[in-house]
């Protein structure tokens, strides 16, 4: 099975790059890839649980990353991005799973494609 | 004065807002990406007042503790800056 790393290094909500990191990680394990999906820097910041969209007009990307992990989709988050940026793993979606940098280069290593966002 | 930051924390704009911030003793209003300043990190230590847009808030699942982030809505954000001699932004 063909594998891809997806990294997202963007917060949500500012710009598209998270939202479209989402979108290709679920397109992608539909195609039936293996997918890792890698939340790196500020991109950490699409692992935290919560979050209303409201009125807004946007996705909930914080449901949309839960539907990630329900689909199979393997998502990990950077321990030290967590740490620097105030988030402990009790604030982060279930089922993301928490990774040192060293780990997150061995993924992409083994990733026959990766995008970044 | 007042600075409004609408950039997530590592980024160059939000730590030239808080520097301007810090320097000219003026009060923050976090609003989109901004918003994530309160859960700590570079406002550690801030001494003036900080504001936050409580939608941009809500999107993001980011809640404060205590007051040291006083949340507010858009009508709100409207009043401070109309009523602020300067507003300086958006970082």
């Amino acid at each position: 099975m063909e594998k891809i790393a997806v990294v997202s290094m963007r917060p949500p909500y500012g710009d598209i790059n998270a939202a479209e990191a989402v979108r290709h990680a679920l397109g992608a394990t539909g195609e039936g890839l293996e997918v890792s999906m890698l939340l790196v820097e500020e991109g950490v910041l699409l692992a935290r649980k919560g979050g209303e969209e409201g009125e807004s007009g946007f996705t909930n990307l914080a449901d949309a990353v839960a539907d990630c992990v329900d689909l199979g989709v393997n998502v990990y988050a950077d321990r030290e991005s967590l740490l620097r940026l105030g988030l402990d793993e009790g604030q982060i979606i279930k089922g993301v799973r928490t990774v040192s940098y060293p780990e997150v280069a061995e993924i992409i290593t083994r990733a026959d494609r990766t995008m970044i966002f | 004065m007042m600075v409004v930051i609408k950039s997530s924390p590592e980024t160059q704009g939000a730590r030239q807002g808080l520097l301007l911030a810090r320097q000219g003793k003026a009060p923050v209003v976090l609003i989109q990406n901004g918003v994530y300043l309160a859960l700590g990190g570079p406002l550690a230590g801030f001494e003036g007042r900080v504001f936050a847009v409580v939608e941009d808030m809500k999107l993001r699942g980011v809640e404060v503790q205590g007051d040291a982030v006083k949340p507010i809505g858009y009508d709100e954000l409207v009043g401070l800056m109309a009523g602020d001699e300067k507003v300086v932004g958006l970082f």
